[in-house]
């Protein structure tokens, strides 16, 4: 059984593999499936039946599909069980219902927590190490993109065995573990916060107010200068985007010494 | 480093995204200090991989959004930088620049592969009609692998095509423009640091603290 478990772990990473417009996850999570139908149906028609019935639309974060596969692996062994028809297409309907309602909020949740917070943080925190060993240890600023990649790969490599396996173990109450996200989300938000405010401090004292990163001659104050890009690219953010943003700088900083500001 | 690494790591990475496993090794920050340190200039790399980071830090595909392949951007320009300018600031920026179109482009491939998937999809479910059941194996690999071969040959396209392109640019830029990219060195991280802080969660901690 730990085999199979295993086997079942190991096909998740393919979820998004066969990803398309129409039904976009599906053909991952009947690949996902596929080993645990292949010991439980002997019957080919029975076999056939369950694959066919998670085919349909199906859509959710991929770090989070351990839940659901859990709840669904749980389901598929009543089905097995059930003898009456009607007791079947019961638990067919209770499944497709738990399927559809839960993948959106939990893409929500995960898409949220591991794209929207974790990962920036992580970057940041990378951000900080490079500069600073750039500044003081050059020959070891390889480590600082080491740090990053390990330390979000244990965290996320962590969530997904743990879901699978409270997903496995505990179906019908695998969900209670959503309720310590809320409480990690929000620290993690502010760890973000403090982690970029270091990495610009750092990167300002670094490079920018370094000789090496004296921006003119003239007499201009450099500081106005960084003040005024940050400023600028963060109210124009939202409204423009990275691309207009970032054309935008190199236009300035071009056009500045044809102005006579150098 | 030859243009066949460096497209077998691009196409790793461009999988990344989507099609197996996201381990994160497309982000900016892992892939263009890697190959900065591959290509012997791994501070390139590095500069290079903040600002990408920084400015396309909510690059993340969600839903039906096909996001543009911002490892693409950074081990493209990396690539052309450190191979052909090592150690020169402008020459970094301009392939930040020249990379860009190509990322964008590769979107496009990258939505009409996905078109494509819809037809194995189809194949599939009527294998699994037949009691065919090995097709759900054969459509996820045959997908991956499609997957792959496209994105190493969209590099290799880039890598020849850019290398040419970024060398004839770069030798008949004027020198004020070489001047103003190199300024760019310094000040697009800050503004990076600017458009992280707007477009990330961090504002909602006060709008939330606000509220209260």
């Amino acid at each position: 059984m730990i085999t199979l478990y295993t086997r079942v772990f190991i096909r998740s990473f393919f979820l998004q593999s066969l990803w398309n417009y129409e039904r976009m996850q599906n053909i991952g999570f009947v690949f996902i499936l596929k080993p645990f139908f292949d010991k439980i149906y002997t019957v080919q028609e029975r076999k056939k039946g369950a694959l066919l019935r998670h085919i349909s639309y199906f859509n959710t974060q991929p770090y989070m599909v351990g839940i659901i596969v859990g709840e669904v692996v749980d389901m598929e062994r009543k089905i097995l069980k059930a003898d009456d028809v009607n007791k079947q297409d019961e638990i067919i309907r209770e499944m497709n219902r738990f399927k559809n309602n839960m993948a959106g909020p939990l893409a929500a949740i995960g898409d949220s927590f591991f794209y929207g917070e974790l990962r920036p943080m992580l970057s940041f925190l990378s951000i900080f190490i490079m500069i600073l060993l750039t500044n003081r240890h050059p020959e070891y600023v390889i480590l600082a993109p080491i740090v990053f990649i390990t330390l979000y790969n244990l965290i996320h490599l962590g969530t997904r065995i743990c879901f699978m396996y409270e997903g496995f173990k505990y179906a019908g109450k695998s969900m209670k573990i959503l309720i310590h996200f809320k409480s990690i989300s929000n620290n993690v938000r502010f760890c973000v916060f403090i982690l970029a405010l270091a990495a610009l401090s750092l990167y300002l004292d670094v490079f920018s107010f370094s000789n090496e990163g004296k921006l003119f001659n003239s007499g201009y104050d450099d500081l106005f200068v960084y003040f005024a890009v940050f400023l600028f690219s963060f109210f124009s953010a939202s409204r423009f985007g990275a691309l207009v943003v970032m054309f935008s700088v190199v236009t300035i900083c071009i056009i500045l010494p044809i102005l006579g500001i150098k | 480093m030859s243009i066949f690494l460096v497209s077998f790591i691009g196409a790793l990475c461009s999988t990344d995204i989507t099609a197996f496993g996201q381990f994160m090794i497309y982000r900016p920050i892992f892939c263009a200090p890697i190959v900065g340190f591959l290509a012997g200039d791994i501070i390139t790399g590095f500069c290079t991989g903040i600002v990408v980071e920084l400015f396309w830090i909510r690059a993340v595909p969600m839903g039906v959004s096909v996001v543009v392949d911002i490892s693409m951007i950074s081990i493209l320009s990396t690539f052309w930088a450190c191979t052909y300018s090592p150690g020169l600031k402008d020459a970094a920026i301009l392939g930040l620049l020249l990379a860009i179109p190509f990322a964008y482009l590769y979107r496009f491939i990258d939505i009409l592969g996905r078109k494509l998937n819809i037809k194995i999809m189809y194949w599939v479910e009527s294998g699994i009609k037949d009691f065919k059941n090995r097709y759900i194996e054969i459509g996820i690999l045959s997908s991956l692998i499609l997957f792959i071969l496209r994105a190493f040959l969209f590099y290799l396209f880039s890598v020849t095509v850019g290398s040419r392109l970024f060398c004839d640019i770069y030798a008949i830029l004027p020198s004020y423009i070489m001047s103003g990219l190199a300024k760019a060195w310094y000040l697009l991280p800050v503004a990076g640091f600017g458009l992280a802080y707007n477009l990330s969660n961090i504002r909602l901690l006060f709008l939330r603290d606000c509220g209260k």
